[in-house]
């Protein structure tokens, strides 16, 4: 699996740290640190709880690079 | 999404699931080992060790999986440090007090042919104690992750 990159950045423009964003969307800071890894491909409710705090949509964050 | 306090989050349900297969596959494979000892090598176990690594193997395997995983704690509670904490002094005191006695020459770990309760007990503390290990490689892989973030 890829490394998700885009949660990374909106997370750095919203200055939040992964724990803070983990805690905002209810898992915790492993997990956020797993999907960022790309080690774990979260559900839909929980993309969608991540796009509200970070004010993104769901292609942005989730959504498949164009090659 | 809310969570309450003794909540776990959907990647650790999964952990979790898979976390208790494993002990599950232990529980079921480790009769059978000792089994195979026991009746087609014909290695003489006293009952009480026997019993005591079946039960607490699996449950110490399922453990450190937990641990492994970061699927032990709740996403808002830390009871892994205190848990860990006392089975590895559990530990520690079954294979202090074992070797104790058999330094004493009070025991001994095979006697007549027979593996005494004495090796079954340092089986378990040594199982016990890896928990604590896990836990703490566990804790500074985490640190590590976090300074790298």
């Amino acid at each position: 699996m890829t490394r998700n990159i885009p949660i990374k950045v909106a997370r750095a423009e919203k200055d939040i740290t992964q724990g803070q964003l983990a805690e905002a969307v209810g898992v915790s800071r492993q997990t956020m640190n797993a999907i960022e890894q790309g080690n774990y491909n979260p559900t839909i409710k929980l993309c969608r709880a991540i796009c509200r705090v970070l004010g993104k949509t769901l292609d942005e964050l989730f959504g498949e690079e164009e090659e | 999404m809310s969570t309450t306090n003794n909540t776990y989050d959907e990647r650790q349900i999964i952990e979790r699931g898979k976390a208790f297969q494993i002990g599950f596959m232990t529980a079921v494979v480790l009769p059978l080992i000792t089994f195979f000892a026991t009746g087609v090598l014909e290695i003489k176990i006293e009952p009480l060790a026997l019993f005591s690594i079946q039960t607490t193997v699996p449950i110490m395997i399922c453990m450190m999986v937990l641990i492994l995983k970061n699927a032990y704690d709740p996403v808002n509670k830390r009871v892994a440090p205190i848990l860990c904490g006392m089975f590895s002094a559990i530990g520690l005191y079954l294979i202090i007090f074992s070797g104790v006695r058999v330094y004493q020459g009070v025991d001994s770990f095979i006697l007549d042919g027979v593996v005494t309760n004495t090796t079954g007990f340092v089986i378990v503390g040594l199982a016990m104690i890896d928990t604590g290990i896990v836990y703490l490689i566990r804790r500074s892989k985490d640190k590590k992750e976090l300074t790298e973030e």
